[in-house]
């Protein structure tokens, strides 16, 4: 059998899986720091804690364990570097005007937002925007490159915590997963025992919220956003399985890239952006070997996880009933989303990903890259919060 | 201001475009990825990439007609519509 | 504060229709409205953002101590009746 066959179709399943979490457990990162900002309510955000620390658990047993070895591991890790801070920045704004982060708004488009396609065109012409004029206009892979060393590019393994840490010490990523991955799970943990304590006092009897019911399965009632980040970790498990034991390369969710292969799809019967990169090469960038576009492939796996994630929402909307056309009664939100959608795909692709590429896959990854992307993405988000509270 | 539609046609024609969309996309990978000079493709990874896209594609377009009869022929989305029960039971109430 | 039942009965001083839009603009419309409101009127916010029903409206509610009744009346399609109370 072909075995970019097997992958394709492993990681689909897995995009499918992806697309129920998101829709069914509505994990969505604006969502959840806006709740926690307007009412310090942290139910989602426990989902999404659930969700990093299983998966960084995971991944760090699963590489100490010399399961998947570290140089196969490290060859789709991200360099972090000062773009990080200035794109997650960008992004967060713009997701916080939009109302919703990369992932969430596959959910919701999937399940008939009109605002959230008209984000998702935004972040199709962001793309095209930040790869053909700011990119070579800037000279940006030259400011990558020679810029502020202390957070710049580090090649390979050097930005791989458990080596810069332990040195190869077969333990290195274990432990640091223990660190991280821990952080977030006992974080996660804390919050639930909080909340639930909260309410139970407020009602007078103990208060519990069963992670999974009936009901969930049923797609009768939303799953809990802890179930959601148990399945996000899963997902992120299979993805990387799936490309290891079949292409040999160690594969991380990501969903920046994927949105610029749509662009190159849509556009294919009119032009070919993938080669289209030919002239501004020689024009603009003497030095430099080439544009974001030429380096990805036609496809990758993440292409098609994206593709599988709208599939999966779109089903489980229709199947618990939620799918409705939902067009914004103010014409101006088309605007806003429209807007809102340049920056977070301009922002993405400074940061050279989203909340999942960069922060989560970061994490994943063992990289800085996802503590650098943090702070400023969600003072973006805040900032986004206090205008729209301004102008609305 | 209740406004009762089944939406429910709509998505199915989405799931059924992105099995379009998925066909269409393999149909021009190979197109794509001539003359690329970085991250090119090699034969086999097209052609498995190929048929990953159009099974899946052809599976998106039988859960949309799955859906399909599920609402027109069962009607069980328009069942769906009628109960309009007081309560979604927000997480976070007091009794 | 609670969820009130007897609310969704109440016929609303005030509507608001959000339909398409998603958080945090449901919430923070439906914010800006009760504060120029009187108290004891009710606000009756039309919405069908299934999100914004579930997590968004109970802890900004729960938060401002507001009695408040959801009504599902179609499949993803919710009427929000606030109550302010002070």
């Amino acid at each position: 059998m072909n075995p970019y066959f097997i992958e394709y179709s492993i990681i689909g399943i897995a995009g499918l899986i992806f697309g129920v979490a998101l829709e069914r457990g509505r994990m969505c990162f604006v969502l959840a720091t806006n709740n926690i900002f307007t009412a310090g309510d942290t139910k989602i955000l426990e989902g999404i804690l659930w969700a990093f620390g299983i998966s960084v658990l995971a991944f760090g047993i699963v590489e100490s364990l010399g399961i998947i070895p570290v140089h196969a591991a490290i060859q789709g890790v991200f360099p972090m570097g000062w773009y990080d801070l200035v794109g997650a920045l960008l992004f967060g704004f713009g997701i916080g005007i939009c109302g919703a982060c990369m992932s969430g708004l596959i959910f919701r488009a999937a399940s008939g937002f009109t605002q959230n396609w008209m984000q998702l065109f935004g972040i199709l012409a962001g793309t095209i925007f930040f790869a053909f004029i700011i990119f070579p206009m800037t000279n940006f892979l030259y400011w990558i490159l020679h810029t502020i060393p202390w957070l710049s590019i580090k090649p390979g393994i050097s930005d791989y915590i458990p080596h810069e840490w332990f040195g190869d010490a077969a333990w290195g990523p274990f432990v640091v997963a223990l660190i991280f991955g821990g952080f977030f799970l006992i974080l996660g943990l804390y919050l639930t025992k909080r909340r639930f304590k909260k309410i139970s006092n407020e009602r007078g009897e103990n208060y519990k919220e069963p992670i999974i019911t009936w009901n969930m399965l049923k797609f009768k009632e939303p799953y809990s956003p802890r179930l959601g980040g148990l399945l996000f970790a899963v997902v992120a498990i299979i993805v990387l399985f799936a490309s290891y034991y079949t292409v040999h390369k160690a594969a991380y969710l990501g969903v920046t890239t994927p949105y610029g292969s749509f662009d190159t799809y849509i556009l294919a019967p009119f032009i070919n952006l993938y080669n289209v990169v030919g002239p501004y090469k020689a024009s603009f960038l003497p030095k430099i070997s080439s544009n974001w576009f030429q380096i990805v492939p036609v496809a990758i796996p993440m292409t098609f996880l994206v593709i599988c994630t709208f599939a999966g929402a779109t089903i489980t909307a229709i199947l618990g009933g939620e799918f409705k056309w939902r067009v914004p009664r103010r014409k101006m939100m088309f605007v806003q989303n429209f807007a809102g959608g340049i920056l977070t795909g301009v922002g993405a692709r400074i940061a050279l990903g989203c909340n999942i590429g960069t922060l989560w896959s970061g994490f994943l990854m063992f990289s800085w890259a996802g503590v650098l992307f943090l702070p400023t993405l969600v003072l973006g988000m805040y900032l986004a919060l206090k205008f729209q509270e301004l102008v609305w | 201001m209740a406004k009762k539609k089944n939406h429910n046609w709509c998505g199915i024609s989405f799931i059924a475009a992105y099995g379009l969309f998925t066909i269409y996309a393999s149909s021009i990978l190979s197109y794509l990825n001539n003359g690329k000079e970085i991250g090119k493709l090699s034969g086999t990874a097209i052609s498995g990439i190929k048929q990953s896209f159009i099974l899946f594609g052809f599976i998106f377009i039988g859960i949309a007609i799955v859906l399909f009869l599920r609402e027109y022929i069962f009607k069980s989305g328009i069942k769906e519509a009628g109960d309009t029960e007081s309560g979604v039971a927000p997480h976070y109430f007091k009794k | 504060m609670a969820e009130d039942k007897n609310l969704g009965e109440v016929k609303p001083d005030e509507k608001l229709d959000v339909t398409g839009e998603t958080c945090p603009i449901p919430e923070t419309m439906a914010h800006k409205r009760l504060k120029k409101m009187s108290v004891g009127q009710v606000l009756e916010v039309y919405t069908d953002h299934a999100a914004a029903v579930e997590n968004s409206f109970p802890s900004m509610l729960n938060k401002l101590n507001y009695p408040y009744c959801v009504t599902k009346i179609a499949p993803g399609e919710f009427i929000i009746k606030i109550k302010k109370t002070s």
